[in-house]
């Protein structure tokens, strides 16, 4: 008698799904944010001499052999795995202190600093590479080549280290808001000492937090490419940069295979990181 | 069982220029329950958390056994509390939950094993040791920081709001289950509690507290059939109060002037702590009060050595073994009176507008100060 009625053609407010202009909107952003990334990758299987090739000669991988025994890229691959490890490593540990200090402890001054730390956040990558840059000449650390691997890549990890241990702190900091202040003074009521209760309680709430942390980290630091063009010397080439200067040169499928790689490394590390994440709440 | 356990002497507690505990001083004896009940903000939680060390004290101090522990921070004291959260370890299963305590203790894990498993037997939870706090319910849960606590053979332990996180029916019985253990492991309980329904049902003496002070210790019985004033009166349990306007003695006591109900003598000696003025004209902080099940609802006058007053009946609730009943007098107020259910079903609603006498003996009224002096 009193049933609802249903207008069965009109949208409703909420249903953007089912306004075509909404919908037509949404496509075309997809095609121009996707359709390059899987031209790309469906070229890298593409057996033409030229990357830029945009027709079909047939499927082979080829290059990615070829990309695997290019001594030079695997090299710059090296170095982007040995910068990206130790960063994410040093990020992780300055990122879980900051963050614990300034969900802990109130002091003066408090906000500026959080200000401060969130500050490479949104400072322009060119101008942190280029201050990077000029920090490391006016202190007399540039790359001449002479020093060994892997000290040779010290600024890099420096760099990135300054770029990304604030989106650790953010994660792991946001992960702390969700702690309840009683268990920390349940594990004191049980006996735990100040030092047992992070060991104990803090430390695995803090867990999904620095696993995250930890991944975004990574995956900044492995496809960075503004930052470290500013403060790598010539024998000091990471992955990003080495693209970048085999584009350069030639197109080839190579290129597109080397990217692929990359590719799908960062695809892999953001899904587990947006998993913890979800571990979170 | 005149053994104190607990003492707290002259305590004041300020955060800031707030004062949320001001000159507190309780003995608590050893083996009891013992309840602290105010409205919000009185000062409960403080009071648990200075005993618990979580706090520390702007003034006077703290007992255990006759021994000043003000000074001890809260793992050093043989004392455990059950927080209100719970504060279940969420990344421990139940078992490690409560052996934890035992393991900041560095007992032989032997020892452990055993005390964890007595343990996790008198809160019935022997089948969940290996639970994590997430596949259990909230009672379970509670059961859970309840056997973490008295794992520790703690010498007193402290529940904050322990069954408010609960709902209706499982509060009902774990007030009841909470009485049994406390029997069975005979550790002296202190627990916070806003309800006075709780309080009374569970705890061999309470203290009443009101914005940071004391109003009265006693136990249930006493504090709802003597309480010390009119704020406690109220706060045990429903009470219909009347303003004492005028006090003026008489040769046999004192008359009451109360404008519902006109001038009642007093034949005893009102209580020391509500002051008679000199003359007559001044206004006095008292209450002359009645709890609604002393009151009866009749249709003609009542006789005439009843205290009565005239009213409108209104709602009627129906409670269960009772019913509630209000009167509305003419001056706009409501006083109510708890009668039986055949008497509630034969009276008529409250759109009929059918005058009736509340009475009562005047023996059953309390003459109450407004305000008592804090202890
Ligand atoms: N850390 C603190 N800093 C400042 N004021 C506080 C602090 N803790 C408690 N207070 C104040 O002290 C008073 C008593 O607080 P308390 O938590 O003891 O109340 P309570 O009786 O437990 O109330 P509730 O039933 O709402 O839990 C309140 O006015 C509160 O605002
Ligand atoms: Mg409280």
């Amino acid at each position: 008698m009193f049933g609802i009625k249903r207008s069965s053609n009109k949208a409703g407010p909420f249903e953007y799904s089912r306004k075509w202009s909404l919908r037509s909107v949404f496509l075309i952003g997809s095609i121009f944010l996707y359709a390059p990334i899987v031209v790309l990758i469906v070229f890298s299987f593409n057996d033409s001499r030229r990357g830029g090739n945009v027709l079909w000669k047939g499927f082979t991988t080829k290059y990615y052999g070829k990309a695997f025994q290019n001594d030079e890229l695997m090299l710059a691959f090296g170095n982007s795995i040995t910068i990206a490890v130790i960063s994410t490593i040093v990020s992780v540990i300055l990122g879980a202190l900051t963050a614990v200090v300034l969900w802990r402890f109130r002091f003066p001054f408090k906000p500026l600093y959080e200000g401060l730390v969130a500050l490479p956040i949104v400072i322009p990558e060119i101008c942190m590479g280029v201050s990077l840059a000029m920090f490391f000449s006016a202190m007399g650390w540039l790359s001449t080549g002479d020093t060994a691997w892997p000290f040779n890549l010290t600024n890099i990890i420096i760099a990135h280290i300054t770029f990304s241990f604030p989106f650790a702190a953010m994660v792991i900091r946001t992960r702390l808001q969700s702690f309840n202040r009683e268990m920390e003074e349940a594990a004191k009521d049980l006996g735990a000492s100040e030092f047992q209760v992070f060991k104990d309680i803090l430390l695995p709430h803090m867990k999904p937090g620095l696993i995250a942390g930890a991944l975004l980290a990574f995956t900044l630091s492995l496809d960075d490419f503004v930052i470290t063009f500013f403060t790598s010397g010539p024998n000091t080439i990471t992955f990003p940069v080495k693209i970048y200067s085999m584009v350069r040169f030639s197109v080839t499928p190579e290129i597109n295979a080397a990217s692929t790689i990359l590719i799908i490394m960062t695809l892999i590390l953001t899904f587990v990181a947006l998993r913890y994440q979800r571990v979170d709440s | 069982m005149t053994d104190t356990i607990v003492s707290i002497r002259g305590i004041t507690k300020r955060f800031g220029s707030v004062e949320a505990l001001k000159n507190i001083s309780i003995d608590i004896q050893q083996g009891e329950i013992f309840a602290l009940l105010g409205p919000s903000g009185c000062g409960k939680s403080t009071l648990l958390r200075l005993i618990s060390g979580f706090e520390s004290p702007s003034e006077g101090e703290l007992l255990l056994d006759g021994n000043d522990m003000t000074a001890l921070p809260p793992n050093k004291r043989p004392i455990n509390m059950v927080f209100q959260s719970y504060a279940v370890f969420p990344h421990m299963n139940v078992e490690d939950n409560v052996a934890y305590g035992l393991k900041m203790e560095k007992v032989p894990a032997k020892e452990i094993k055993e005390r964890v498993a007595i343990a996790l037997e008198q809160v019935h939870l022997s089948n969940f040791s290996q639970r994590k706090p997430d596949q259990l319910s909230g009672g379970q849960r509670q059961r859970v920081a309840l056997a973490r606590a008295l794992v520790k053979r703690p010498r007193v332990l402290l529940l904050d709001e322990p069954l408010s996180a609960l709902d209706a029916k499982l509060r009902d019985a774990m007030r009841l289950e909470l009485v049994k253990l406390q029997e069975s492991v005979g550790v002296t309980f202190i627990i916070v509690t806003h309800d006075q329904a709780e309080a009374m049902a569970m705890a061999d003496r309470i203290a009443v507290l009101e914005s940071g002070t004391l109003r009265q210790v006693a136990s249930p019985a006493e504090l709802y059939a003597h309480p010390a004033d009119a704020f406690v009166a109220d706060f045990i349990g429903n009470i219909n109060a009347f303003d004492v306007q005028q006090i003026s003695t008489i040769d046999t006591g004192v008359a009451l002037h109360i404008d519902e109900l006109g001038v009642i003598e007093w034949f005893s000696e009102p209580p020391s702590t509500i002051s008679i003025p000199a003359s007559s004209e001044d206004k006095v902080e008292a209450t002359l009060s009645v709890r609604p099940e002393h009151v009866s609802i009749s249709t003609t006058i009542p006789a005439n050595d009843q205290v009565s007053i005239e009213g409108t009946l209104g709602d009627i609730a129906f409670q269960g073994q009772h019913s509630i009943a209000e009167i509305r007098l003419d001056n706009g107020r409501s006083i109510s009176a708890i009668i039986a259910n055949d008497q509630a079903l034969i009276l008529p609603g409250a759109n009929k507008q059918l005058r009736i006498w509340a009475h009562w003996s005047i023996n059953n009224m309390l003459l109450l100060p407004k305000k008592a002096p804090p202890l």
